[in-house]
């Protein structure tokens, strides 16, 4: 099962990520997203994909813990 | 091991000693000092009189939320303010911060802000969001500025506790206003 990854240097705070996965992705007071550590459950998969492809900044992935070190 | 050692403004002598040197063994101050900053800014203050006896030492440090760090040694007078000081600090390393991640430029630059009313005797209701937007920051940098500067706010919201009560009610008890610690440009 895949995990979010977070990248906070590219990261703008645009909010899409959170706009579009609420279920897995809140807000800070700033507007930066605070990301699940959780494995995203399969019912979400595709939000979490559709998430990811939204982000204007490239600062959202979708890793498998497998393919990781 | 090499410590620096700040007790009187514009001091910070270094030094070689023995690692596990006990800290009070170090810090030349007439008065027993109220605080001591151990580890350096991004460090722990710990109670004068806790801190003496420990020797500089990891794993005697850890339970106290403290380690060696950068074996820098700030001791506070009695007659100084915990709250003042960790305020120009927090504000310096806001100041240090690279301003690449979010939650690190805007949370300690509201931490920062948010120590330096309530040094003011200001805006008492703000320490309870400092050590919320303390849980915003931590492990959230690419780096571990914001979580050594945490770190470091947190150890002050404890050992001054009874200083930022004094704050909260728009005084402050100290009688020697010189900064100590050394921030840079003012």
């Amino acid at each position: 099962m895949s995990e979010l990854r977070w990248n906070p240097i590219a990261c703008d705070g645009r909010g899409l990520c959170a706009e579009l996965l609420p279920e897995l992705i809140g807000t800070d007071d700033w507007g930066y997203p605070i990301v699940s550590a959780a494995p995203v459950p399969e019912h979400l998969r595709r939000a979490a994909q559709q998430a990811v492809a939204a982000c204007p900044r490239f600062a959202l992935s979708l890793i498998s813990p497998r393919v990781e070190e | 091991m090499l410590v620096t050692v700040t007790d009187h403004p514009g001091g910070g002598r270094v030094s070689e000693v023995p690692t596990g040197t006990r800290i009070g063994d170090l810090l030349r101050v007439g008065a027993a000092p109220q605080a001591v900053l151990v580890g350096g800014y991004h460090g722990a203050w710990l109670p004068g009189p806790l801190a003496l006896d420990l020797p500089l030492v990891d794993a005697a440090l850890r339970p106290y939320g403290a380690t060696r760090g950068a074996g820098v040694l700030a001791a506070l007078g009695p007659d100084r303010c915990g709250v003042t000081e960790t305020a120009r600090v927090a504000d310096y390393l806001a100041r240090e911060s690279a301003g690449q991640c979010g939650p690190c430029l805007n949370g300690l630059d509201s931490i920062a802000a948010a120590l330096g009313e309530l040094a003011a005797g200001r805006q008492p209701q703000l320490r309870n969001h400092i050590e919320r937007w303390a849980g915003l920051v931590t492990g959230r940098g690419a780096c571990h500025h914001p979580d050594g500067t945490v770190r470091f706010v947190r150890s002050a919201l404890r050992t001054f506790a009874a200083e930022f009560d004094a704050h909260a009610r728009g005084r402050c008890t100290a009688g020697n206003r010189q900064p100590l610690l050394p921030v840079g440009r003012p």
